[in-house]
């Protein structure tokens, strides 16, 4: 129960984070993407976090923190297919299938994954100054 | 000859012909009313135990900030004790001393 | 084993209030940490109402014996071992089951980080005054 475990607990959700607005930003710069090179058009990913825990420290006696990681899948919600006879990609009847990605839903994943990165940092500055104020005990 | 050579037990006053020696124990008859624990021998006695003790504890709790096992307030809060009963092993010998030197300053 | 001067109840008091403030951070960590979790349950550390219960019944300070082995079952004694209740929150989650309210828990820290600076500043105010008066001033 110290700053060590702090940071750790802290610095993993961070991390989490900011791999969640990573897969953001590729969803959006792939909504239109109808031809990847792959073939086929962009799949959009999906972020699920997941708890974890690291039990170098087991020996300690204490329960191992709530340590969490983000995990990226495919989602498997369908491609949808969209009426467009005059797009390059649009097939024999023009349809064209599109990717699955929701511009809202995306920045609304977006904004919750800026605020929960802020709360982590400022429950970084809490341990550091948790630390701070032990070390003056010493004074 | 530096006053810190001499061991605690030769700062406080003895019975003229009595062994240097002798552990402190005995010394807790001398002028005291027979209430064991208010003399000198045994305030200084206590003292070094209880900083010995804690000495040990801040060690303890240092290393185990060292290896990730502690916290920064058990360390900082064991070496502050540590250091207090330090300082008291120190004012107790230093009345001590003051004490031995005003009865050594007596006219026979 | 603490004793002497420093052995009284309010040094006791502060350490382990250091102690709970530290592990109770740490729930606050883990609950942020997880705000976004599917299923995850924020936990909560509550020890005002142990400490307040181990502070004995005159609920005042009380020298430390001299000698080990004079401490009563409240006292002293009773504030190092009070642990708190760590509580498991069910209710009041999202659709997926999450229990953790971020605001709550920034409140809490900000709470929780405050009490734990103020009470690591008494207790170095409490030891600095003592070694000043054990020196008598010198």
């Amino acid at each position: 129960m110290d700053i060590g475990t702090l940071l750790q607990i802290s610095g993993s959700a961070l991390g989490a984070q900011k791999r969640r607005l990573e897969v953001v930003a590729e969803n959006l710069a792939g909504a239109e993407v109808t031809h990847t090179a792959d073939g086929g058009p962009y799949r959009r990913k999906d972020v699920v976090f997941k708890t974890f825990h690291d039990h170098l420290n087991d020996a300690r006696g204490e329960r191992a923190p709530d340590l969490v990681k983000a995990e990226v899948a495919l989602d498997p919600r369908p491609l949808p297919l969209v009426h467009d006879p005059g797009h390059p990609d649009a097939d024999a009847d023009g349809n064209v299938r599109m990717p699955n990605v929701n511009v809202t839903e995306e920045m609304m994943n977006m904004i919750s994954a800026s605020r929960s990165y802020e709360a982590n940092v400022k429950a970084v500055g809490a341990a550091k100054q948790m630390a701070r104020a032990a070390l003056r005990i010493g004074e | 000859m530096d006053i810190k050579s001499i061991p605690p037990q030769m700062l406080v006053p003895k019975p003229i012909g009595e062994p240097v020696g002798t552990p402190l124990a005995d010394l807790s008859n001398v002028g005291s009313t027979g209430d064991v624990g208010t003399s000198f021998a045994d305030a200084l006695k206590g003292a070094v135990e209880d900083a010995n003790a804690k000495s040990v504890e801040a060690e303890h709790q240092v290393q185990r900030l060292v290896v990730g096992e502690g916290s920064v307030h058990q360390a900082m809060i064991a070496m502050q004790d540590a250091s207090v009963a330090m300082e008291m092993v120190l004012a107790v010998r230093n009345k001590a001393l003051e004490a031995y030197h005003e009865i050594m300053r007596m006219p026979v | 084993m603490p004793s002497g001067l420093t052995g009284t109840e309010t040094y006791q008091l502060l350490a382990r209030a250091l102690d709970l403030r530290a592990r109770a951070q740490e729930r606050i960590a883990d609950n942020l940490a997880n705000q976004d979790t599917p299923g995850y349950k924020a936990r909560r550390l509550d020890f005002q109402d142990a400490l307040r219960g181990a502070l004995g019944r005159e609920g005042t300070l009380r020298p430390a014996a001299t000698r080990p082995g004079h401490f009563g079952a409240t006292g002293s004694d009773a504030i190092r071992h009070v642990k708190g209740t760590e509580e498991v929150v069910r209710d009041g989650g999202g659709p997926d089951g999450n229990t953790v309210a971020p605001e709550e828990e920034m409140a809490r820290m900000a709470e929780n980080s405050v009490m734990f600076d103020a009470a690591a500043q008494i207790i170095g105010a409490k030891y600095r005054s003592l070694k000043y008066v054990i020196r008598e001033g010198r």
